[in-house]
């Protein structure tokens, strides 16, 4: 349905008032322009149908990547392709068309609604925006929305600031479903709500996926939970891909040890050992070679010369990995 | 480390004692904990586990002696090595919380100060408890940062707290706690803000330090396989009440509201793929809804009329485990 054809996006960092000044002397002391590489040239396809579930901790390029998919952020290299067309290329009707058929699903329910809007309102909002349906009908629409979120439809005429943190979560994702999109992107879609909530919102995005037949991009820390939900895992580190394989594969194949790592932090029977040492990489001054080797166990000579290539590893599964090809 | 219980043999007054803790707030009419008994030993590892608003953070900074603005202490005693702290005059209480308990927060980066570096923050605590000279100030810092794993630690200390990762902060955080050898530890959701692969570090850090410290810590999460191996019991708090005393791994949880969380959270991997997760239905109550009789009824699956006629008192349903629910007298 989306591929990524050798993306790369860079930022200039952004930065308080502090920040900056400090980073205008490390400059000055290191003369280099300091912007970040986020997604370093990047392939990955999501399938019709699909979950996809994208891994990593954070400033692995996992948000990035999320957006770069439903064209929020241009980049600097390679293609985004939808029904392999390049996103960069439509017009900008065929943009429009595009941005309802892929719909983004923030982190932060408190800050991704608009305050000033009610709920009845964020709901019809794109539905306007896209010339969709007349006022009566957009009414019964948005009450559809709200009870197929498990919302009650009385409540909306209320504002974000009058729900609970669950309550608008639900809220994000009838937004997200008002245009009937065929490529939802959640991101951490559960990560900022208590332990008793956030399971009510990921059996929500089990019961819709399974209504709508939606496609979805998954992207989260916890490995666990994408592992519930996911048919495929893409695990990034360093604006890289590490290793993309089905999801029964976990545990059973010769991983990627970040993976395994990872792994490790999530499965109580393996947790004895694999503690890595270490930090992620500072995204200004990332190591050379692969991301990973300096944490890496298992790291050697070639993994400082360059970065892994992706390789195909059995069906389905590709891993980047200079020590297993 | 392994889970067992405490040991339950007379023996030297336990380091830290709290007894029958309410705290309010606004004019006391919001009870955020009530009555909460907590007993900690030296070298005894306890998490407390609750969701926000359960009062976890409360009763921690109640102990500390930093309740917030506009937070009051009730009723209750506070305990320490056998002294009541409200018996204390406030500098004498800040005297004996800033030298034997220390402190692990939640979000480092506001722990720390933006404007100072990071070695002139750790010194400034040898210098004002210890009155140690800043040479030697300096040299008990600098031994300190490379205990908690700092790679260099002259940079370190030369650095402002916004050049350093998440990790790098939490290790700094930690290091203050630890810095006067205290006897009580902390510990308020320490990994919350850290990623899996460095939480997993700073757990292990801070196991390590208290082991070798013989302190008692006070662990508190909302993430409960984080405290299997690393806690010898655990309590779970909702709505301001203790709810349970359970083992750390969480093996044979009783209460319905224990239980409930379990059955929330996605399993492990390794296992078979649910077509659902169980959650608890509705939402934790906020501090100002009143209920009368147990505050999980009304999302309890298995309550029953009695339940709503009184709040039932935490009884011992197993030896060493506590349980507030009327299924176990």
């Amino acid at each position: 349905m989306l591929s990524l054809v050798s993306v790369h996006k860079s930022f200039q960092p952004s930065r308080s008032l502090g920040l900056e000044i400090a980073s205008i002397w490390r400059r000055r002391k290191e003369g280099q322009a300091g912007r970040v590489q986020a997604v370093k040239g990047l392939d990955l396809a999501v399938r019709d149908g699909e979950v996809l579930g994208l891994v990593g901790e954070s400033g692995s390029g996992k948000s990035t990547l999320g957006r770069l998919m439903c064209g929020l952020y241009r980049p600097d290299q390679g293609q985004v392709l939808f029904r392999e067309r390049d996103l960069w290329t439509l017009d900008k009707k065929e943009m429009k068309g595009f941005r309802a058929q892929v719909q983004l699903m923030f982190q932060d329910p408190a800050s991704s609604l608009n305050p000033r809007l009610t709920a009845g309102q964020a709901l019809s909002e794109g539905l306007i925006v896209h010339g969709i349906g007349s006022r009566a009908s957009r009414g019964e629409k948005v009450i559809r929305l709200m009870e197929e979120v498990g919302l009650s439809p009385e409540l909306s005429r209320r504002y974000p600031h009058q729900f609970s943190g669950g309550q608008r979560q639900r809220l994000c994702l009838a937004r997200a479903l008002s245009l009937d999109p065929a490529l939802l992107i959640a991101d951490e879609p559960a990560s900022a709500l208590d332990v008793s909530i956030q399971a009510q919102i990921i059996n929500l995005l089990l019961d819709l996926k399974a209504q709508r037949g939606l496609t979805m991009v998954l992207i989260s820390h916890d490995l666990a939970l994408v592992c519930l939900m996911a048919d495929r895992l893409a695990v990034m580190y360093g604006g890289l891909l590490m290793e993309v394989f089905p999801r029964p594969m976990l545990g059973q194949v010769d991983h990627h040890p970040y993976v395994k790592a990872l792994w490790a932090s999530v499965d109580s029977t393996s947790r004895s050992g694999l503690i890595l040492d270490g930090e992620p990489p500072d995204p200004q001054n990332p190591p050379p070679g692969c991301p990973f080797q300096p944490r890496c166990p298992e790291a050697g000579d070639a993994c400082r010369q360059k970065p892994p290539p992706m390789v195909p590893a059995g069906p389905g599964r590709s891993c980047a990995c200079h020590m297993r090809v | 480390m392994s889970a067992s219980t405490t040991p339950n043999a007379p023996g030297p007054p336990p380091l830290a004692e709290i007894r029958g803790l309410s705290v309010s707030f606004g004019r006391g009419e919001f009870l955020a904990v009530k009555g909460v008994d907590l007993e900690l030993r030296h070298g005894e590892v306890v998490g407390l586990v609750g969701e926000s608003g359960s009062g976890k953070s409360l009763t921690a900074l109640s102990l500390m002696g930093l309740l917030p603005h506009g937070a009051r202490q009730e009723t209750g005693s506070i305990l320490f090595r056998g002294r009541d702290l409200s018996s204390l005059s406030p500098g004498a209480r800040r005297e004996l919380c800033g030298r034997h308990m220390g402190m692990v927060f939640q979000e480092p980066l506001t722990a720390l100060n933006p404007v100072l570096t990071i070695g002139d923050q750790v010194s400034e605590i040898f210098r004002l408890r210890e009155g140690l000279p800043r040479e030697q100030a300096r040299r008990r810092t600098l031994d300190l940062l490379r205990q908690v794993g700092l790679p260099n630690p002259a940079q370190a200390a030369q650095s402002y707290p916004h050049r350093f990762s998440g990790g790098m902060r939490q290790r700094v955080v930690i290091a203050m706690a630890l810095a006067l050898d205290p006897e009580l530890v902390i510990a308020d959701e320490p990994t919350t803000a850290l990623d899996p692969t460095i939480a997993a570090q700073i757990v292990w850090l801070l196991r390590e330090m208290a082991k070798k410290r013989q302190a008692g810590v006070l662990f508190i999460t909302h993430s409960l396989g984080i405290l299997a191996g690393l806690a010898h019991r655990v309590l779970v708090m909702y709505a301001g009440l203790l709810v349970e005393q359970t083992l750390a791994d969480f093996s044979e949880p009783l209460h319905p509201y224990t239980r409930g969380l379990l059955g929330a959270l996605p399993p492990n991997p390794s296992g078979g793929r649910p077509a659902r997760l169980s959650p608890i239905p509705g939402h934790p109550p906020s501090p100002s809804e009143r209920f009368p009789g147990c505050p999980f009824q009304p999302r309890c699956p298995e309550s029953v009329d009695a339940c709503l006629r009184g709040l039932p008192p935490l009884a011992e349903a197993r030896p060493g485990r506590l349980v507030r629910c009327l299924r176990f007298p």
